[in-house]
């Protein structure tokens, strides 16, 4: 469900398929591990995911407080129209970097 | 290949989930309709559970399997004693009934369950793979996660009506029930590094009406096309 690159020193996380309650915890755990590790740029790229819920965004609000605290970065990249539409009503947008692309989120680090 | 049972059909019939080879539909019909069918389940064959239900079990087991609760199942299917546990959709055209124990694993099979029918039955589009889907996962959510704080001996139970351009679901936990006014808005800027609260606020925000019984713990959201 999550597959992990690194690029340029940027770890960034590929989201397959949903990021809901059924999984949400993975994908913490997977996160958490790398900045305990010592990464600290993360991009999370959605091109290939469908679907996100409220659990899925709390997930994404909790690890950007936990990366920025530890004095990293999380950018998010690939949102299709309907992730879009649910990250603008809860305004999420507002706190999140969001790019269009996985090459562009890589450039803005 | 199918083969017919010989002589008198059993009274209760296990089939493991894990294994592929045994599509519900054929044991089903292998056995015939005075069999009762009961789904095995693991971690890895869960997300088989709502449609082998939907294809004709009519209850479940989890593995391993406790002596206490095969027995159970044993005096409910052979001997019919004690209540039914889990139901299988179906009766009335254009509606579903469903129970199944509180575990999230379960939420995206229900939710594709409850689309599917809606696009069948009474709209297609983003209002179904969008609106409908986000509001039922996050009313599963609630229901598995704070009505029933994830203890799979307790149920949610789902009722859709499904008719041209209408859809209405009713989602209920066996939780003592919430005050859906104490919600604080997530969208207020020090509300929006919270970690929980959007659920409720996107259902609302995706569905034309939401209601909610008096005691809290069971929620109706109507979608129309």
């Amino acid at each position: 469900m999550f597959s992990i690159i690194e690029m340029n020193g940027i770890t960034i996380v590929e989201v397959g398929g949903e990021l809901i309650v059924g999984n949400r915890q993975d994908l913490k755990d997977t996160v958490l591990e790398r900045l305990e590790s010592g990464d600290r740029r993360f991009l999370i790229d959605f091109s290939s995911s469908s679907y996100i819920d409220s659990s899925g965004l709390g997930v994404l609000v909790s690890l950007s407080k936990k990366i920025r605290e530890s004095g990293g970065a999380l950018r998010l990249a690939g949102l299709n129209e309907d992730l879009r539409t649910l990250f603008e009503l809860t305004k999420l947008d507002t706190l999140f970097q969001i790019a269009d692309t996985r090459a562009r989120a890589i450039g803005e680090f | 290949m199918r083969q017919e049972w010989p002589g008198d059909a059993p009274g209760i019939a296990f089939i493991d989930l894990a294994d592929a080879g045994q599509p519900v539909r054929e044991v089903r019909l292998t056995y015939g309709p005075g069999t009762d069918l009961v789904a095995v389940v693991d971690n890895e064959s869960v997300e088989r559970l709502i449609p082998a239900l939907a294809a004709g079990c009519g209850d479940y087991l989890f593995f391993p399997i406790n002596s206490d609760e095969l027995g159970l199942k044993w005096r409910k299917h052979v001997l019919g004693e004690g209540g039914t546990r889990a139901r299988r959709p179906g009766g009335l055209a254009g509606s579903i009934q469903l129970e199944f124990p509180s575990r999230v694993g379960f939420v995206r099979e229900v939710v594709a369950e409850v689309v599917d029918a809606c696009e069948r039955l009474a709209f297609s589009g983003s209002r179904a793979t969008l609106n409908l889907r986000v509001a039922v996962g996050e009313a599963l959510s609630n229901a598995i996660l704070y009505g029933n704080q994830e203890d799979p001996r307790k149920l949610v139970r789902v009722a859709a009506a499904l008719r041209p351009g209408s859809a209405e679901v009713t989602v209920t936990d066996e939780g003592p029930g919430f005050d859906p006014h104490a919600i604080l808005d997530p969208t207020r800027p020090e509300n929006r590094e919270r970690s929980h609260g959007r659920g409720l606020f996107l259902l609302r925000s995706l569905t034309d009406e939401v209601r909610f019984n008096d005691r809290g713990n069971s929620i109706t959201l109507t979608l129309r096309e």
